[in-house]
């Protein structure tokens, strides 16, 4: 079975690819250079590994930085994945400015956001400061880490406010992020966090993790202690679900037509369409439509979530009588493009119920698909498929995939997009 | 007088090679010239043994010193003197004797199928076969077009015809020479109208299926209904061709075109069976659509088609699979 990498649920535009960026010593200074701003903020950076115990080699890297002066490290959580999904056989080091290795332990983990808080056995750490500040677009960033393993760094760029298109908040930076940044901080010239190096679009487009989310997982984690970590992870995935998938279903979907069908348009901001309209085949003709949410939820390598998608294909034809347009609708339909993959480690099979649904004049044949998370109890991957057997030469495959969700919000979401299908015959 | 009778000598196969009429006693069999019966298996002394027959009219063998001797079968046993039975089998080298009376059972006589019905004229009739031919491969054409979307040429047409005929004469040439072999007789055109028949009814009842498929959405109800015409299709073929080329009754016919049919698709999903993967992350539903003249039943509406959906959401996870441990 392949092992996709999360990049795979991506097929439009977005690679993500991981960074890291660190930070040097802080202290104000008159000429502000990068050079400057690097020496003074360096000691507040570091290396993370994840070291794997059969081996003892590296795993993954990553960078991070200390927030507090108890030695208290911020990461991302996919630098520290490993760790959180085999804890037995995986542990986090982290190297400091000065080349000393220390151990580290998980403190408390984000998974919606990314962001990840380690222990360190340092004392007295030089820190990095949260303060409230607002930036400006053009403002300039000092982004750190220790990209490719090549040994801190830093980039100069520039604040490009925050992403409209995301369904997580996240601040859009001009500047050259690599991989191994990942965790690293961007600060402003006197060392305050603007966010944590989280993304990478290509050439010097690069995404942060607004510093505030950081200040809330620093927050909540002084609340609790040891804790199960997948039962984290399913509590955070649950409570996200909820509240995206509430806020969705607030008002009826609206709706575009693609010919005499009537079919969901973008329910939000953060969802993008795509469209490729009148494609000739020879015989018959199509015009597909595409939907999905820009950035999902990284578990581990092998799996992410949090996704929406969906897609609308017209088919039509008038050189097919309706016996060989319908073999037609029925190899597309046979197909559903949800882009999932996944083993049986982590996932069930599918459970599929198929059956006519009448809406109106439209009649569409349905499969409703569920699969569990077998290490998130209540979350569900589901797919609604249906296709319209209403017209001879004309017929609508529609296909909606939902990852992550609990039961009761696939039901609901499947219905809410059922009802907003129509057929308005011309 | 006693009744004359009948010594069958039989080789090692148990197949009779001689019958003598016996008329009187005794008799002296062996390799040597001077004998009443005269046998040329080398391992048979010159004079081997000798039939009587004594008083009370009992058949006694008796050994003159052979070399290898008079045994009676199962178990072989060798004897000096022997009274057998009227077929009771003895051996002497590697020859088998028997003795059978004139009154001695026989099988009923075969019944040569030559003899034709009205029905039966039409399928060997030679003259029928193109008239056949042309409705199964009329037949695969319509088929072939309605079951694709694409556009259709000739040449793609002939591509898929030809290796269907190819099928149905080669099948049909080597069930006529058993024919041939066995009743003396070709039967070309019975097997090849037979075999057209038999490829014909797969493509009518694959949309049948597909169609009982569509309107009750169940996942692999066309694959499992279509068990029904590869196994009983075979079954029909076999049987024809079975009943035509050799002797066997309706019943061993059928019970050995039903036994091969099961054998052969058994060992088709066996394979089918191992070869399919171990986890599908892909889901797997009722994927049969047909034009709405098809469906006259309306749907359900959208809350009773999720009425009863939450036993979708209801998994068994075994507890051995590979959960992530908790943290310590």
């Amino acid at each position: 079975m392949n092992r996709p990498s999360h990049a795979v649920r991506h097929p439009f535009v977005f690679c993500l690819s991981l960074l890291l960026l660190t930070l040097t010593s802080i202290a104000p200074v008159r000429a502000v250079t990068t050079e400057n701003v690097f020496n003074r903020f360096k000691d507040r950076l570091l290396q993370v590994r994840i070291i794997d115990n059969a081996t003892n080699s590296k795993s993954v890297i990553g960078s991070g930085f200390f927030i507090d002066q108890h030695g208290t490290i911020a990461t991302n959580y996919h630098v520290v994945s490993r760790k959180v999904f085999k804890p037995e056989e995986y542990r986090i080091e982290y190297v400091t400015e000065d080349n000393r290795v220390h151990q580290a332990d998980l403190i408390s983990i984000d998974v919606i956001h990314d962001l990840a808080l380690l222990s360190g056995d340092s004392a007295d750490t030089p820190d990095l400061y949260f303060r409230d500040q607002r930036l400006e677009k053009g403002e300039r960033i000092y982004t750190m880490g220790n990209p490719l393993d090549l040994g801190m760094t830093i980039v100069e760029g520039t604040y490009n406010g925050l992403t409209d298109d995301t369904m997580h908040e996240r601040i859009l930076l001009a500047s050259a992020l690599n991989p191994g940044m990942s965790g690293g901080p961007s600060i402003t010239k006197d060392g305050t966090i603007v966010g944590v190096n989280v993304a990478t679009a290509g050439n010097s487009i690069g995404f942060l993790v607004p510093e505030k989310f950081l200040r809330n997982l620093l927050k909540t984690s002084k609340t609790h202690k040891k804790q199960d970590y997948m039962q984290v992870i399913r509590q955070q995935l649950f409570d996200n679900q909820n509240k995206y998938i509430k806020a969705l279903l607030q008002k009826p979907f609206p709706t575009k037509h693609l010919d005499s069908y009537s079919v969901p348009a973008k329910l939000a901001s953060y969802i993008n369409c795509w469209g490729d309209s009148g494609d000739d085949h020879g015989p018959y003709t199509t015009a597909d439509d595409y939907c999905a949410v820009k950035n999902n939820i990284f578990l581990n390598s092998r799996m992410s979530t949090g996704e929406i998608r969906y897609n609308h294909h017209l088919l039509k034809s008038d050189k097919l009588n309706r016996i060989r347009f319908y073999n037609l609708m029925e190899e597309y339909f046979a197909h559903p493009q949800t882009s999932l993959s996944g083993d049986k480690d982590d996932f069930t099979e599918f459970k599929c119920k198929t059956n006519f649904v009448q809406k109106g004049k439209l009649r569409l044949k349905t499969a409703f698909c569920l699969r569990r998370y077998k290490s998130f109890d209540g979350l569900y991957d589901m797919i609604l498929h249906s296709a319209s057997v209403t017209e001879n030469q004309r017929g609508l495959i529609t296909t909606l995939m939902l990852s992550g969700v609990s039961y009761d919000n696939a039901v609901a979401f499947g219905k809410a997009y059922l009802e907003s299908l129509a057929w308005k015959p011309r | 007088m006693e009744a004359p009778l009948i010594l069958e000598i039989l080789d090692r196969f148990g197949k009779v090679r001689e019958r003598h009429l016996i008329t009187q006693f005794p008799v002296r069999i062996g390799r040597g010239y001077d004998n009443d019966i005269i046998l040329d298996d080398p391992y048979v002394s010159p004079s081997h043994i000798e039939l009587l027959r004594d008083g009370s009219g009992h058949i006694l063998v008796s050994d003159l010193k052979s070399e290898n001797g008079l045994f009676s079968l199962h178990p072989l046993v060798r004897h000096e003197v022997l009274s057998i039975e009227e077929n009771q089998r003895i051996r002497i080298g590697h020859t088998d004797i028997r003795l059978r009376s004139r009154n001695f059972p026989i099988r009923e006589t075969y019944i040569d199928r030559v003899r034709p019905s009205q029905l039966h004229l039409i399928f060997t009739n030679m003259v029928m076969l193109p008239v056949f031919w042309l409705l199964t491969a009329g037949l695969f054409t319509f088929y072939y077009y309605q079951q694709s979307y694409r556009a259709i040429t000739l040449n793609n047409l002939i591509s898929q015809v030809l290796p269907l005929f190819i099928f149905i004469i080669l099948w049909s040439s080597a069930w006529s020479i058993v024919s041939k072999v066995v009743t003396h007789k070709y039967y070309f055109a019975y097997h090849a109208i037979l075999t057209s028949v038999v490829m014909a009814g797969f493509y009518l009842l694959e949309p049948l299926f597909s169609y009982i498929e569509f309107i009750n959405p169940i996942y692999g109800l066309a694959d499992n209904l279509s068990l029904i015409s590869d196994l009983g299709l075979p079954m029909i073929l076999l049987y024809g061709n079975l009943r035509q080329s050799t002797p066997l009754s309706k019943r061993r016919a059928g019970i050995t075109a039903i036994l091969t049919s099961v054998l052969v698709i058994g060992v088709l999903h066996l394979i089918a069976y191992v070869h399919e993967p171990a986890f599908n992350s892909q889901p797997q539903f009722s994927q049969v659509l047909k034009a709405p003249m098809f469906n006259p039943r309306k749907g359900q509406s959208i809350d009773h088609f999720f009425a009863n959906t939450h036993a979708l959401s209801q998994f068994e996870i075994k507890s051995d699979s590979t959960q992530p441990a908790s943290n310590p």
